[in-house]
């Protein structure tokens, strides 16, 4: 073991390191406006419920990783970990996604009558759980009350980030200023900030495993109105954290490697995330087999249709094998090597390999739903599929830098200038 | 209260092993007398057969494989602790790490009593075993009894491994300080350890790999547990949650136990440097986890029987909530998750008694809930005709007390016999300059 310098180096005062001197932005809009052109295209000529279903799709997975992201930091100052400094502070700028997926989801409206297709079906009983309005209104309810914890939780947790360290002169966005300016008019007290940041972290933590069930069993399950599993909603959050975790890493790789940042973290950090992302794909992959093993065994018709839909029946069954291949096999062989998570380009790629699958995987336990268990002779993708994704990447690449230029010293505070690094070999 | 030093932690836990008091083989004569009882019931079960028991139609599963559930749930905290904890790096596991591996080794000595006590011709018990198969009947691979037999053995194999060879190097320490007879069995029983750099890194190394693979362990064996039920089609029983609620559920219990068990030797054995005060806080925070999890599972499956409008599903959840054994239900539901709630208020956590008394409520809640689950669901199952209820006979009851002092005689006796704080962790904790109450 050899220690080094960090690689990373300090930008000058006032900027974050996060320009966009080498095109990056303008490939973020023509990505943006690419998908947007796609997805519009797609609803105007022939087959809106496609540009709905891809949008679903996108939405789920996208919000996840906001959500997954903040439960980070949420969950690492529960449990008071002194490690997770530079990490906790980039996971928190997937916050900037929520007010995104509020929109987002009000857009959603628009497309219900191609999203829901239990809406023309005799569903026994369920029209009291199962129709859009009360859907749209307690999924609506339950995302606002998730992400303003969440906000709360954050706007408690920069007051100690900033105090001390930053004054309104201080680089950094309006937002910055203007929470300085209101700290600075009425000054915080700190015992009470303390209480009221760890309640709302408890209270995110709680309600994410709440709203993220709900949200599991009324926009995937219920896609299959006949059908339900008890873990599902479980796995649905279980899931969030996975893709959340990964999303975590491929921003701190992608920021350590643009030195202009100033960001760094240490191998350790890296090793020890790449444990949490360890120990939540085989979460991931238990939650599945849980499921599956007593569907499997029970043996019972209205349950294993939905497998047997999905795992057996091309060309889904490939997309299965695929998932199973990609976000648990990988992953397990290739995590139980401790070099490998401390190196973020590696780790980088893995996750995004990881996240792609789990893309992949909303996509299967949608697709036959919306195509009403008839195996597609063709693909089951659309051009439409793939370009949708690009402009939500660009929507939580957009925010997310937005947030870290609010706030550009949150990035460079820790570790400190000077710190060494080790190089793990 | 003292700074703690390694000289202190020694003397603090090799005072513990001095010779008892009168009142401690008093305690031991009773836990014993309360074995026989047990002994006794059972050998009357053997002679007069499996009848003398209250199983029979429809329900068939009762106090044996609710008391075998309970004890395999408690032994799970014991690797929570060990293992789980350790790889976390959470200092605050340190002071009850021997106490909870030691207590999951007595938990599973207990729980695997049960299935040979429910056999009823118990001298059969050779059939579960995967032998060579020449009589071309058993075992059957496919029963979710079977996956039990091996889980179950191999979580035993590798936790009183786990639990022994951490024992190793205080094991030594003990030798050192002994003479005559004692030192003689020290010597035998810490394996030649004489402290080298070479052992200590196999050591560190040998524990780490332990609670790598104890920790997948703890959960494939209560999910096989689980599927004794999950796998079948009964109402209530059926449901793919049932894996991670068992496994969540069996941690509560052990913690819970932990409390139990920890609260009185802490003061019997005044170990209130080493176990702090805010070492039991750490404990009671996340019972209050589990509690959650435990709470979320119970409104999930209401919430998804209600869902499925499955009138077979509907009716069972109904009936458990406000049927015949809805008082067992409420005293579940309250014990496990509305009383741990009261630990969030600092004051109540704090409070060693309470935590003492909300222990014991989880422990009484956690029983109930395997009483729940186990007779509930084939009490009332499909058809109408075919209900029924189910109570236990005073052969179960005596049984049933059997096993409890079992496992409080092994306690008890562990105690004054073996060092119950792993003097190496707290002198690891000590050297790491970390805080051991988190």
């Amino acid at each position: 073991m050899s220690a080094t310098t960090p690689t990373a180096a300090a930008p000058a005062d006032g900027d974050s390191g996060l320009g966009d001197s080498g095109g990056i932005g303008s490939l973020l809009w023509v990505c943006l406006l690419l998908g947007l052109a796609a997805f519009l295209l797609q609803l105007f000529t022939g087959h809106p419920e496609k540009a709905w279903q891809a949008y679903l799709t996108n939405f789920l997975l996208f919000s996840a990783i906001a959500q997954g992201g903040l439960l980070f930091s949420v969950v690492m100052h529960i449990a008071k970990a002194r490690w997770s400094g530079p990490l906790s502070n980039l996971a928190e700028a997937f916050s900037a996604f929520f007010p995104l997926s509020i929109g987002l989801f009000l857009i959603l409206f628009i497309g219900r009558e191609h999203v829901f297709p239990w809406q023309h079906m005799d569903l026994h009983g369920k029209e009291v759980w199962l129709n859009v309005p009360f859907l749209f209104g307690r999924d609506l309810g339950a995302l606002l009350l998730l992400y303003l914890t969440g906000l709360l939780y954050l706007y408690h947790g920069l007051w100690f980030k900033l105090d001390g360290e930053t004054s309104v002169d201080t680089p950094g966005g309006g937002i910055q200023r203007w929470l300085l300016r209101r700290w600075e008019r009425r000054r915080p007290d700190a015992e009470t900030y303390r209480r009221r940041q760890m309640l709302f972290a408890i209270l995110y933590a709680l309600f994410f495993a709440l709203v993220l069930s709900l949200i599991g069993y009324d926009l995937i399950m219920a896609m299959d109105p006949h059908w339900y599993s008890t873990l599902f909603g479980a796995y649905n959050f279980v899931k969030a954290f996975y893709v959340g975790l990964g999303a975590i890493i491929i921003a701190a790789a992608l920021l350590q490697t643009r030195s202009r940042t100033g960001y760094a973290v240490t191998p350790d950090q890296y090793h020890d995330i790449g444990k949490l992302f360890f120990a939540f794909c085989l979460v991931w992959a238990d939650f599945f087999y849980a499921q599956f093993v007593v569907i499997w065994y029970g043996n019972i018709s209205e349950e294993t249709s939905y497998i047997i839909q999905r795992t057996m029946i091309a060309p889904w069954s490939f997309m299965a094998w695929t998932i199973l291949i990609v976000c648990f096999i990988g992953p397990f062989l290739i995590l139980l090597n401790k070099r490998i998570k401390t190196r973020p380009r590696a780790m980088l790629v893995l996750c995004s390999v990881v996240i792609a699958g789990i893309w992949l995987e909303h996509k299967l336990l949608l697709g036959p739903a919306f195509t009403h268990g008839e195996a597609d002779a063709g693909s089951p993708f659309n051009l439409v599929d793939f370009f949708v994704p690009l402009t939500f990447l660009a929507l939580m690449v957009i925010v997310v830098k937005a947030y870290l230029k609010q706030f550009p010293q949150l990035l460079r505070s820790t570790p400190p200038t000077g710190v060494v690094v080790e190089e793990v070999h | 209260m003292a700074e703690l030093t390694y000289a202190s932690i020694d003397n603090t836990v090799i005072d513990t092993l001095a010779p008892p008091r009168r009142t401690y083989w008093a305690t031991v004569a009773l836990l014993f007398a309360g074995i026989l009882l047990g002994a006794t019931c059972w050998g009357y079960q053997i002679f007069r057969g499996i009848g003398v028991a209250g199983q029979n139609n429809p329900v068939h599963w009762g106090t044996y494989l609710i008391n075998f559930v309970f004890w395999v749930g408690i032994a799970h905290s014991g690797t929570l602790i060990s293992a789980i904890l350790h790889l976390f790096r959470a200092g605050w596991r340190n002071p009850i790490a021997r106490a909870a591996e030691t207590m999951t080794v007595f938990a599973v000595c207990t729980a695997g009593l049960y299935p040979f006590i429910h056999l009823g011709r118990v001298w059969l018990v050779y059939y579960m075993l995967p032998i060579p198969n020449q009589r071309t009947l058993w075992p059957n691979f496919t029963s979710p009894l079977m996956f039990d037999v091996v889980a179950i053995s191999t979580y035993l194999t590798v936790s009183s491994l786990f639990w022994y060879t951490g024992m190793l190097p205080d094991l030594a320490t003990i030798r050192d300080r002994s003479e005559g007879l004692r030192k003689k069995i020290f010597s035998i029983l810490s394996l030649g350890w004489t402290g080298e750099y070479e052992l200590w890194r196999h050591y560190t190394r040998g524990y780490l790999f332990f609670a790598a693979l104890a920790t997948p362990l703890v959960i494939s064996v209560h999910s096989v547990v689980s599927w004794d039920f999950a796998l079948g089609i009964v109402p209530g029983w059926h449901t793919t949650i049932f894996a991670p609620y068992f496994v969540a559920g069996a941690i509560h219990s052990g913690l819970a136990m932990v409390l139990t068990l920890m609260i009185p030797l802490r003061k019997m054995f005044h170990y209130e440097a080493i176990i702090t005060d805010r070492v039991l806080e750490s404990v009671a925070k996340t019972i209050i986890f589990t509690g959650l999890i435990v709470g979320f599972a119970y409104g999930t499956e209401v919430f998804i029987a209600w869902y499925s409008r499955n009138p077979v599903e509907m009716e069972s959840f109904y009936w458990r909530a406000f049927g015949d054994y809805s008082l067992e239900y409420w005293i579940m539901v309250s014990c496990n998750t509305i009383v741990p709630l009261l630990l969030l208020f600092k004051r109540v956590r704090t409070h060693i008694p309470t935590l003492f008394v909300i222990s014991l409520f989880v422990n009484v809640g956690m029983w109930y809930e395997r009483f729940v689950i186990i007779i509930g669901s084939v009490a009332h199952d499909f058809l109408p005709h075919a209900w029924g209820l189910y109570s236990p006979t005073l052969i179960e009851y005596g049984i049933m007390i059997g096993s409890f002092c079992l496992f409080f005689f092994l306690f008890v006796l562990f105690c004054k016999h073996l060092p119950s704080v792993s003097m190496t962790e707290m002198k690891e904790t000590l050297h790491e300059g970390e805080s051991h109450a988190g």
